[in-house]
């Protein structure tokens, strides 16, 4: 009781303290009043009656003196000390400026580049995502383990099955990530949405900013003709009009009728969605088990933990392996949706980077304890002093405390503002498919988590010297021939050890920075298979409602003519998948002759117009390309890559040779036998580090295709053909829109961009973290070397080789650098492997990164030590022992 | 008074100061004039300090909570900062006293030696 009233007394005197100076004014008043009435009704005097008040404040005493005191009492006196200790800090700031910007500035570059990873890490991992319980939302995938493809797509009888018989999800429905064609609004748009079933927005739990979502009855052909708009499309064509529901937007050739807005934050399946239509699944979907087609989303019911539901799903999925063969090797894989949209790599990616700044922070600390505790040394007869007048080692500690605070509150600050431009750059210079990215900046969460920091900082790097000076002795000092305590032995080992800390974690980041940055080349030196200078590319989308198959071959035939046509192309075609981004279909085959084994990969599969592998610079190796020989109604032909070629055909051509697409029992009606009549060199096209695949191309007139990825070799600039190319397109059909119209070079650039992203921060967190070691290094072999002048002097008096002494001053701070290098290459061997999944044809634990990087820190520490020794060495022996 | 005088006073004050105002409240909770009255009253004014300094006092009792002040009516009908001495208050009056009565045996001893 006690106890907690004095609390509420404390907290009272010092966070209300108007109302406590109130208070105890109209209780000195009360006080005042009743002593005036006690005078007034005993004085028989009329004059002392009268001057009562006064004879009252007398016998009070100096009313405000009292109050002080009162206020000093009650908790407040500390305050008053901490501040004298910061008028006593800035004074000594004011003294040294020199030290006081060295020092602010090095704090300010840690803390300024922690800062701004930090607000990365808070905007991408920490936020969450902007839905009700976004951690219980959960992507429901296919683990195919066939192809060890984790994320596959469901089949609709599958996950009707994991939806009825589980008991852990309280929503769980199919999607789809739609492409739309926006018509009658000027420009013709491509559009990026998404067919949500009304469940899918349940699990998501989110509700439009105007009008409603879609219900059940939406999802049945005939009653879809509904359209659902994000607020960027909204606010861009509608102007944030509320009168737009009820309004009708074509899509795809098709009218719908808005009814709803979502909220700004919404976007799903992906970052750039911007509008929803409902998912109507076809009827033949809904019973084909092997038609794998849509990615699920669902939420845990309340009380459901992730292993739990993981494992009643994966019990699911175990039984309809067994019941169904088509389901052989397939699974479940559920993951939060948080880590969904930003995924595992990149916050490895994050995390790593936020290490590397806290390593760069530390020793930003670790060169401001070394300043500080040099400065300590100077300030020693101040400290001693201050001691023998009685001044605590408590009270010591607080002052010099008070001091580093202050100054990384005044580093934390520029800090800041460093971290305000650096992210600037930052976002100039990330990939621009980082999710999340414009949540990111310095809010109240990175501002509340910087000022922790800084102020843990200044504790860190004050504590260790002020605790060194608060110990200092008389006779210590004495001992060490007035140079006690900070430059004392114990201070020199001090001092060498933080050093020898500051390589340490040098080596670290270096070693780091280094395999990222040969991760990137190694990337970059990877021979594609094809040749992406000078390629321009775009998806062009036909929409189902205008076009059948037979007018979409026409319409592609006369685009491809025109764009042939322009000036400056040098060959154009078409393929169904995109290069480099997209991982192309696939299905299992069956060569002839050859029974089908367990294990046999997929085939991907994709239409290709003749010309297309001329086209991308491919070689082919044996055979012939498509041609005008190959129609509709001739034998099934195809091209396969030489990866495949040497899977079914070991040793011999597979020139001639024969397969089929599906298993060793498929219906021959269904696929036909294709004979291969060209190989062509292997491609990495799904990205510079993907494996090679069997890959086989299929000509377009054989199966043709309403959406392609049309592909165009040009022998300038290929963005300088963009207007040419969408005027062909108007004259085939003014109404269809070009998507994702890009140089190859720039998706090949985007591909390799997170990868650059980090090699590029790490890299400069490293140099920084260098630059800053190697002041450290320099500072203090420059401090000991100047306090051994003394003795150096006396060698060199004695006749010692100039060139010996600075042999011995640099062999002296080599010591610490070998000392430090050892420490950092075992830091370094023990946690690189955590950055391995970010890695590419490059060990952890790489020899001749690591060599490469002791060498050139032994190299730095050298020079570091190297120019206070020579200045040693040419120490003048009458001055030096003139010192002291 | 002379000024040396009223500093020595001071320090005494510091610790029967305190130890007064706790004896006092163990009566019944007062609000600080009365306090003064009463310690006046006791010591048959030969206690006379500045009033004033009975309120520092109060603030350091109060963050040790070995007193508590609460807002209270007076007979006056005015508002008045009643003080009520607490357990741990009682406490550590107990060991003011005891120390308190060594100190005055101690020199009951050495003048009665003399």
């Amino acid at each position: 009781m006690g106890m907690f009233a004095a609390l509420r007394y404390r907290f009272r005197a010092l966070f209300r303290a108007d109302a406590f100076a109130r208070e105890l004014k109209e209780e000195i008043d009360f006080h005042l009043s009743l002593e005036a009435m006690q005078t007034e009704s005993t004085a028989t005097d009329a004059e002392v009656r009268g001057d009562a008040r006064y004879a009252a404040r007398r016998r009070f005493g100096n009313v405000t003196h009292y109050a002080e005191e009162t206020r000093a009492m009650s908790g407040l006196g500390f305050f008053d000390m901490a501040r004298q200790d910061i008028r006593f800090a800035l004074r000594t700031f004011r003294h040294s400026p020199g030290f006081t910007a060295v020092a602010g500035l090095t704090i300010a570059l840690g803390l300024g580049a922690t800062t701004a990873i930090f607000s990365v890490v808070n905007a991408l991992i920490l936020q969450p995502l902007p839905y009700p319980e976004a951690d219980r939302i959960v992507a429901v995938w296919m683990d195919n383990r066939k192809l060890g493809v984790r994320e596959d797509i469901h089949s609709i009888p599958n996950l009707t099955d994991l939806k009825s018989q589980n008991q852990v999800l309280s929503h769980l429905a199919a999607y789809n990530a739609v492409g739309f064609n926006l018509t009658g609004t000027g420009e013709p748009q491509r559009i990026i949405g998404g067919a949500l079933p009304a469940e899918a927005f349940d699990a998501l739990g989110v509700k439009p900013i105007v009008g409603r979502l879609f219900t059940a009855e939406n999802e049945t052909t005939g009653n879809d003709g509904v359209v659902v708009l994000s607020y960027g499309l909204w606010q861009a064509n509608y102007a944030s009009d509320p009168a737009v529901i009820g309004k009708e937007i074509e899509l795809n050739g098709r009218k719908r009728t808005v009814i709803g807005v979502m909220p700004k934050a919404f976007a799903f399946p992906s970052q750039d969605s911007r509008l929803w239509v409902p998912l109507v699944i076809p009827d033949g979907m809904r019973t084909a088990r092997f038609a794998y087609a849509y990615p699920a989303i669902g939420r845990l019911k309340p009380g459901v933990s992730l292993a739990r539901a993981r494992s009643d799903m994966s019990a699911i999925a175990k039984r309809l392996e067994q019941q169904y063969p088509p389901n052989h090797d397939y699974g479940v894989y559920m993951v939060p949706l948080p880590e969904q949209v930003v995924g595992q790599t990149l916050r490895t990616t994050l995390w790593i980077m936020l290490g590397a700044v806290a390593a760069v922070l530390l020793i930003a600390c670790a060169n401001v304890a070394n300043l500080l505790l040099s400065r300590a040394a100077v300030r020693e007869r101040e400290v001693t002093v201050r001691m023998a007048l009685g001044a605590s080692g408590g009270r010591l500690i607080r002052q010099l405390l008070t001091e580093s605070v202050l100054l990384s509150l005044i580093g934390g600050t520029a800090g800041v503002l460093l971290a305000v431009g650096g992210l600037r750059v930052l976002r100039a210079i990330a990939p621009s498919d980082l999710p999340r990215m414009d949540g990111v900046g310095v809010n109240g969460t990175v501002l509340l988590v910087t000022s922790i920091v800084t102020l843990a900082t200044g504790i860190v790097f004050g504590l260790v010297p002020a605790m060194q000076s608060s110990r200092t002795r008389l006779s210590e000092s004495l001992r060490d021939g007035g140079r006690g305590g900070t430059s004392g032995r114990a201070g020199q080992r001090l001092r060498r050890t933080i050093v020898a800390a500051q390589l340490a974690l040098v080596v670290v980041l270096l070693t780091g920075a280094g395999l990222l940055i040969r991760t990137f080349v190694t990337l970059q030196g990877t021979s594609l298979g094809f040749e992406p200078r000078g390629i321009l590319t775009m998806s062009v989308q036909l929409p189902r409602a205008k076009y059948n198959q037979r007018q979409g071959s026409a319409l592609f035939q006369s685009f491809l003519d025109r764009v042939r046509a322009i000036p400056g192309v040098v060959s154009a075609s078409t393929i169904t998948t995109m290069m480099l981004s997209t991982t192309p279909n696939s299905t299992g085959a069956k060569a002839e002759g050859r029974a089908v084994r367990e294990n046999d990969p997929e085939v991907t599969f994709d239409v290709t117009s003749p010309g297309f592998f001329k086209t991308v610079g491919a070689r082919l190796i044996a055979g012939r390309d498509f041609d005008a020989s190959d129609r509709d109604s001739s034998q099934s032909v195809a091209i396969i890559n030489e990866h495949m070629a040497k899977f079914y055909w070991p040793g011999t051509s597979a020139i001639g040779k024969r397969f089929r697409f599906g298993g060793e029992n498929t219906d021959s009606t269904q696929a036909p036998w294709i004979t291969v009549v060209g190989v062509v060199a292997d491609m990495r096209r799904t990205g510079v580090d993907m494996p090679v695949r069997n890959e086989s191309f299929i000509p377009y007139v054989q199966s043709p295709s309403l959406g392609n990825l049309v592909v165009i070799k040009a022998a300038r600039d290929p963005m300088s053909l963009v207007s040419s190319v969408r005027a062909a397109m108007r004259a085939v059909d003014p109404n269809q829109p070009l998507s994702n119209i890009r140089t190859m070079d720039q998706t090949l650039s985007q591909l390799i961009a997170q990868r650059r992203f980090s090699a590029t921060l790490v890299a400069s967190f490293a140099v920084l973290a260098l630059v800053l070691a190697t002041i450290g290094a320099y500072g203090v072999t420059s401090y000991l070397v100047a306090q051994r002048t003394k003795e150096i002097g006396v060698r060199l008096a004695l006749g010692a080789d100039p060139r010996a002494v600075t042999r011995l001053v640099v062999l002296d701070g080599m010591k610490v650098g070998l000392v430090g290098l050892l420490i950092g290459v075992g830091g370094a061997l023990s946690t690189t492997r955590l950055a391995s999944s970010l890695l590419y044809g490059v060990s952890p634990r790489d020899p001749a990164t690591i060599i490469g990087v002791s060498a050139f820190l032994l190299l730095v520490v050298a020079f570091a030590n190297y120019l206070p020794a020579r200045r040693a060495a040419r120490v003048d022996p009458l001055v030096a022992l003139r010192q002291d | 008074m002379p000024k040396n005088a009223k500093s020595q006073q001071d320090e005494l004050l510091k610790g029967t100061l305190e130890m007064l105002i706790l004896k006092s409240l163990t009566v019944q909770p007062m609000h600080g004039y009365a306090i003064v009255q009463h310690i006046a009253r006791l010591s048959n004014g030969v206690f006379a300090v500045d009033h004033g300094s009975l309120y520092p006092a109060l603030a350091r009792l109060q963050t040790n909570g070995w007193v508590i002040g609460k807002w209270g009516e007076s007979p006056t009908k005015r508002r008045a900062r009643y003080y009520t001495i607490t357990a741990s208050g009682r406490r550590r009056l107990g060991e003011k006293v005891s120390g308190f009565d060594r100190v005055l045996a101690a020199i009951d001893g050495v003048m009665s030696g003399s």
